[in-house]
């Protein structure tokens, strides 16, 4: 060990003088070489002095920089401060400002009268025994003006221009009785115009509502608030035509809310011209223009006044929801009063319902009865009712293009006219009515539905598909 | 016959009544519970009255397809046709206002 310490003493040593040896030598420079030394010197002292230069280039291009920079903070500043004194100036105009805005919202806010209703077009295939008959059988237009006056004022008019074909040809009917219940049943084409209510209502208060001129009377929910667009099926109940629909009159009615929950009563009491005859006699039947037996009374309440003294009418209601879209509704009406010269009664006594179970369920009816005071049948007691349901197919929340926007509704209605006496009319009268509603929008409907009508004393049975376009505007 | 007639009278007496007392009433006012110092229930906004309301005839109409002073008239309207409460024709309206 101590042999190897010594070594590596002695070798540090040698290396060490040698190297002190070697450096004197390499002070020594020649000429050449310094010439080159200082050539390489001068060349670096060019470079330094461009890079001085290209320094100050790059200092001037800053100084520029900086002073467009201060430039655009200036200008900003200036914005910003004529921005503030914008919003100033705006801030303090807007007092003036307001009385303008007010004037520009206040047609708006007093635009009074407005243009409601529902336009209808149809499409029937009527059969009876073997044969059958297609066509468009129904252009209606409907429109209802609302005219606000005031806050306690309000003037509405429904008219409706209806054009039909009317198809039914009755010879494809072997019995003319299948006709009673109808209007008419007149062939060809015809037009009409029709005011089918033109009311003055005033708001006595928040209990009393004052209703005169031509009314829709409230006899049942039906005529008021089921008809036209609003009716999922093309058309109207076979017993309504046991009731009228409108009258010229006076009527009273309001509603009083009962807690919170939405729940209400509601009444209406009416005076109006009352029923009517077509013929202007107390016989239980007449004829059409074709020689068909119909009723003599007449629903439409479009007739001359042929009694002494006014009818008078009214309906109370329920409605209790517990919450949207599930609801029930009761109401119980009538009316009483002569109708035909004689100082014959007609009395009309209607219940009526309905039912909402989710926003996809519904089922809504009437029982109507009536009595007539006839001379040629004494007291009849034509009577009928209706019962219509309707299933949103939204329930089942299937992925199926036009599934979600469809309703099923069915309906079935029964009427007893109770002149059996007469030989060869029909009695009775059952209807079956499946139909589809697809929601095109939630105004523009498009109706389809078949309808099997049977008949008692032998009648034959009659069959209708209608598809219909209905738009409530 | 008679009896009939009998009813008749008695109708018209009721209806005449009816109507008179109707007339003499005062004007409602609606008096919040808070008012009277009584706790506050759930009271139904116009939203949800319109919901309960409008759907059981027909379907329900976007607040945006008519004007302020339009959907003014309209409740008016209905107010009387589907014989709403005042307060909940209110509250409809309003609810159509803020919305449309």
């Amino acid at each position: 060990m101590k042999k190897l310490m010594k070594r590596i003493v002695f070798t540090v040593v040698t290396l060490s003088f040698v190297g002190l040896c070697s450096v004197p030598r390499s002070w020594a420079v020649t000429d050449d070489e310094f010439q080159a030394l200082q050539k390489e010197v001068q060349e670096q002292n060019q470079q330094i002095q461009a890079l001085a230069q290209e320094h100050q280039q790059d200092q001037a291009e800053i100084q520029t920089l900086k002073d467009q920079q201060g430039q655009t903070e200036q200008k900003t500043e200036e914005i910003k401060q004529t921005a503030d004194k914008a919003v100033e100036v705006a801030s303090q105009a807007q007092p003036v400002a307001q009385p303008v805005s007010a004037e520009v919202k206040a047609p708006v806010e007093s635009h009074n009268f407005v243009l409601a209703g529902d336009a209808e077009v149809q499409y029937t295939d009527q059969g009876g025994g073997n044969k059958s008959h297609g066509s468009y059988g129904l252009a209606d237009f409907a429109p209802i003006f609302l005219y606000r006056a005031n806050d306690k004022i309000l003037f509405e008019a429904g008219f409706d221009t209806n054009i039909s074909n009317n198809s039914f040809d009755t010879t494809l009917s072997p019995n003319p009785g299948a006709n009673i219940g109808t209007s008419g049943g007149n062939n060809g084409y015809s037009t009409s115009f029709n005011l089918s209510f033109a009311t003055i209502d005033y708001l006595f208060n928040d209990y009393a509502t004052l209703v005169a001129g031509e009314m829709l009377l409230p006899l049942g929910t039906y005529s008021e608030r089921g008809a036209g667009w609003l009716n999922k099926l093309a058309d109207d109940p076979m017993s309504r035509s046991l009731l009228i629909g409108s009258g010229v009159g006076a009527q009273v009615r309001g509603s009083k809310a009962i807690g919170d929950n939405g729940s209400m009563v509601t009444y209406a009491v009416y005076t109006a011209n009352g029923g009517h005859t077509i013929d202007g006699t107390s016989y239980a039947t007449t004829y059409d223009n074709t020689g068909n037996s119909i009723q003599n009374f007449d629903p439409s309440g479009n007739r001359t006044n042929m009694n002494r003294t006014p009818s008078e009418g009214g309906r109370v209601g329920w409605f209790y929801p517990w919450k949207p879209h599930y609801d029930i509704e009761l109401g119980l009406s009538g009316q009483t009063g002569e109708w035909n010269t004689d100082g014959k009664l007609w009395q009309a006594g209607v219940i009526d319902g309905a039912l909402h179970l989710s926003p996809y369920f519904e089922t809504k009816g009437e029982y109507i009865y009536t009595r007539e005071q006839t001379t040629d049948l004494g007291t009849i007691i034509p009577q009928g009712w209706w019962l219509q349901s309707g299933f949103k197919l939204g329930f089942f929340n299937w992925d199926v293009p036009m599934i979600p926007s469809t309703e099923l509704v069915f309906r079935y209605d029964t009427v007893n006219y109770d002149i059996g006496g007469l030989t060869g009319v029909a009695k009775i009268a059952r209807r079956f009515e499946p139909g589809i509603v697809y929601y095109i929008t939630n105004t523009l409907w498009l109706k389809g539905s078949y309808e099997k009508t049977f008949y008692n004393d032998g009648v034959p049975s009659d069959n209708e598909w209608i598809l219909q376009l209905s738009y409530g505007f | 016959m008679r009896k009939s007639k009998w009813v008749l009278s008695l109708f018209r007496f009721t209806f005449a009544m009816s109507v008179f007392i109707l007339m003499m009433c005062k004007t409602n006012t609606l008096v919040l519970a808070d008012d009277q110092g009584i706790k506050p229930k759930k009271v139904l906004d116009g939203e949800q009255l319109y919901a309960i309301n409008c759907s059981r005839c027909h379907t329900e109409r976007y607040p945006t397809e008519r004007t302020d002073g339009q959907w003014k008239t309209i409740l008016m309207h209905m107010q009387i046709r589907a014989n709403l409460p005042p307060e909940q024709a209110k509250k409809i309206l309003k609810y159509l206002k803020e919305n449309n």
